[in-house]
C-alpha cells in the first residue's frame, strides 16, 4: 500500500490555504510534516482524512470506498465526550469502526496500557487534564490499527515525560504502521521521522528522507582562527565571534577566493568546516521570509 | 447496521448522564397537568387573587372533559415547542463546535447514520415524555371532569406525537446546518409560530400543512372531522424524509 496526494488544493474564502500539494507515503515510512504555524499542515491532515472536502487534486488512497476503515486520526485539540469514560469511548469508536468485540476488548487493555490510562479508564473524561486528552485521542487513533495514521500535533500538549512515552509509543508503531505527523518539535521530528515534509504558506517546499535533507550540501561554513579575524569586506559574513564566523559561499570559486584571501592575510585558520544541518537550520533556512 | 445501532446507543447513554430522560417527562407533565388542574379550580383561582368585589356573582361554563383535553394539546402548541428547541437544538452544532464529531466522522459511518440515530434516540425521547404527560393529563380530566372515549385520546395522541417527532426533525436539521444555539432556536420558534399563525389564516391553502396536525389532534376530541388529516400525515411524513436527508448532506458539507 502506498498513499498518493497528487496536486491537492485548497482554497478558503479566496485564500489559498493548500497550494498544490503532491507527495507520497511508502509502506511503514514515519513522516514529520513540519512548517510555521499557519502553513496549512491542519488544512492538509484534515483533508487526507476526508474531514474537508476538496475539489482539485487527487488523494489515490479513496479509490477504495471503505478506506476510513483504514485510518486512524488525532486531531490537534482533541475533545471528547465528558461524560463518557476511557473504556466507553473507546469501546463506541471500535464497534464504529467495526471491529470485532473479542478483539476489541483486548485492543482496548493494550492501548489503555500503552498510552497510561488503564487506571482512569472508568473515570469521567470531564477531569481529564490537556495531557490525559491527548493520550486518550491517541489511543483512539491507534485502536483499530489502521495502516495509516494521522496525528496533528501529537506531542505540543505534553509534558517531557509524556512526550517521550509518545515518541516511544510511536517508534514502536513503526514497523506496522505509517504515520504522517505534523509537529513544531524538530527535535523529537529528527530522531524518530525517516522522511520530512517542509510546508510553508501552503505549499511543500522541500521534501525527502531525513538523511537527504541533512546531508544537503550547506553553503555556509564556520571559519575559526587563532587570533581576532580582520576585516572581510569582500565576503558575506556573518561575525559569531572576534576569531570565529559564518561565511556563505556563492560558488566553489568563492570559496576559492576566501581561502586564497586567508591565506594572503597570513591567518592562523583553527578551523574551516562546512556548518553541521540540522533540521532547526534547515526550518529557519526555509521560513526565511 | 451495527454503526447505527452504536451510535443510538450513545444517544441514549448521553441523553441519562445528562438527566434529559427524567427532566423531559417531568417538564412535559407539569405543563399538560396545570391545564385541567386550573381549569377545574379556575372559580377559586379568580376568587382568591382576583381581588373581585364582595358578593359579585361568577358563573363560570364548565367545560367538558374533550374540550380540556384538546386545551392541554393548544398549551403544548406554544410551550411545547419552545421546550422540544430547547431540549434538543444542540444535538449536532455543539458536536461540531467542540470537535467531537471528528472522531465519529473519521470512522466509517455514514452522515445518514449519524443524523438517523439522533433523530431516533431524540424523537422516542421526546415522544415518550409527551405521551407521559398527556397520558397524566388524561387522567386528571377524568377524576376531575368527565370520561373521554380512549379511543379518541389515542388518537389525538398518535397525531400529535407525529407532530412532536416533526418538530424534533425540523430542530435536528437546523442544528445540521446552522452553528449558533441561539440562531437555531430563533429559527425554530419562528418558523413553528409563523406556520401556525398562517394556517390559521389561509386554512384552505395550507390544509395539509405539518402545523395544522395539531388542529387534527384537537379535533379528533372535540368533533371528530377528519378533513385533511391524511394529507397533513403524508406531507409530514415527506417533510420529515426529506428534512433527514437534507441534514445528513448539511452534516457531510460542514464539517469541520
Amino acid at each position: 500500500m502506498s498513499f498518493y496526494v497528487r496536486n491537492l488544493s485548497k482554497i478558503f474564502n479566496d485564500q489559498v490555504v493548500v497550494n498544490d500539494v503532491s507527495f507520497e507515503l511508502e509502506h511503514g515510512r514515519c513522516v514529520a510534516l513540519i512548517g510555521p504555524n499557519g502553513a496549512g499542515k491542519t488544512t492538509l491532515l484534515k483533508m487526507l482524512t476526508g474531514l474537508i472536502a476538496y475539489k482539485q487534486g487527487e488523494i489515490s488512497f479513496q479509490k477504495a470506498k471503505e478506506w476510513k476503515q483504514d485510518i486512524g486520526f488525532l486531531p490537534q485539540v482533541p475533545f471528547f465526550y465528558e461524560w463518557m469514560t476511557p473504556g466507553e469511548f473507546l469501546t463506541f469508536v471500535g464497534r464504529l469502526s467495526k471491529m470485532d468485540e473479542d478483539l476489541l476488548s483486548r485492543k482496548i487493555e493494550e492501548v489503555l496500557t500503552a498510552t497510561g490510562l488503564s487506571e482512569v479508564r472508568n473515570k469521567k473524561i470531564q477531569g481529564f487534564s490537556g495531557g490525559m486528552k491527548q493520550r486518550l485521542g491517541l489511543a483512539q487513533a491507534i485502536l483499530h490499527e489502521p495502516a495509516l495514521l494521522f496525528l496533528d500535533e501529537p506531542v505540543s500538549a505534553l509534558d517531557p515525560v509524556g512526550r517521550r512515552e509518545v515518541m516511544t509509543i510511536l517508534s514502536n508503531l513503526k514497523t506496522k504502521t505509517t504515520i504522517l505527523y505534523s509537529t513544531h518539535v524538530l527535535h523529537d521530528a529528527e530522531e524518530i521521522s525517516d522522511d520530512i515534509l517542509l510546508m510553508k504558506n501552503g505549499e511543500i517546499i522541500s521534501q525527502g528522507t531525513l538523511e537527504q535533507l541533512l546531508s544537503q550540501a550547506s553553503d555556509v561554513f564556520e571559519v575559526e582562527s587563532a587570533s581576532s579575524l580582520p576585516e572581510m569586506n569582500n565576503f558575506t559574513i556573518n561575525l559569531i565571534r572576534p576569531n570565529k564566523a559564518e561565511v556563505s559561499f556563492k560558488s566553489i570559486e568563492e570559496k576559492k577566493q576566501f581561502l586564497q584571501w586567508c591565506v594572503d592575510q597570513d591567518i592562523n585558520l583553527v578551523s574551516f568546516q562546512e556548518r553541521k544541518q540540522t533540521l532547526e537550520t534547515l526550518f529557519m533556512e526555509a521560513v526565511k521570509p | 447496521m451495527r454503526g447505527f445501532i452504536t451510535l443510538v446507543k450513545k444517544e441514549y447513554l448521553g441523553s441519562i448522564r445528562s438527566k434529559k430522560v427524567i427532566w423531559l417527562p417531568i417538564v412535559f407533565m407539569l405543563m399538560t397537568l396545570t391545564q385541567p388542574l386550573t381549569l377545574y379550580y379556575m372559580e377559586d383561582i379568580l376568587k382568591m387573587g382576583g381581588g373581585l368585589p364582595e358578593g359579585s356573582v361568577l358563573q363560570m361554563p364548565v367545560p367538558s372533559a374533550e374540550e380540556v383535553m384538546a386545551s392541554v394539546l393548544s398549551q403544548l402548541n406554544t410551550l411545547g415547542v419552545l421546550v422540544i428547541v430547547i431540549a434538543v437544538m444542540s444535538t449536532i452544532s455543539d458536536e461540531r463546535k467542540n470537535g467531537s464529531l471528528t472522531f465519529i466522522l473519521t470512522r466509517p459511518v455514514s452522515s445518514l447514520q449519524i443524523v438517523g440515530s439522533k433523530t431516533l434516540a431524540e424523537g422516542s425521547i421526546v415522544v415518550i415524555s409527551f405521551i407521559c404527560g398527556y397520558l397524566l393529563s388524561y387522567y386528571y380530566t377524568v377524576i376531575l371532569f368527565s370520561t373521554i372515549p380512549i379511543q379518541q385520546v389515542m388518537e389525538s395522541m398518535l397525531i400529535y406525537s407525529l407532530y412532536c417527532l416533526f418538530i424534533v426533525v425540523c430542530v435536528i436539521f437546523s442544528s445540521a446546518i446552522l452553528t449558533s444555539n441561539g440562531a437555531i432556536a430563533i429559527v425554530n420558534i419562528l418558523f413553528f409560530s409563523v406556520l401556525s399563525i398562517a394556517g390559521s389564516l389561509f386554512s384552505e391553502f395550507l390544509k395539509w400543512s405539518p402545523t395544522e396536525l395539531s388542529n387534527h389532534a384537537m379535533n379528533t376530541l372535540i368533533d371528530e372531522s377528519t378533513h385533511g388529516l391524511t394529507g397533513s400525515i403524508l406531507v409530514t411524513i415527506i417533510l420529515m424524509i426529506l428534512l433527514l436527508f437534507a441534514g445528513a448532506r448539511a452534516v457531510d458539507q460542514k464539517r469541520v
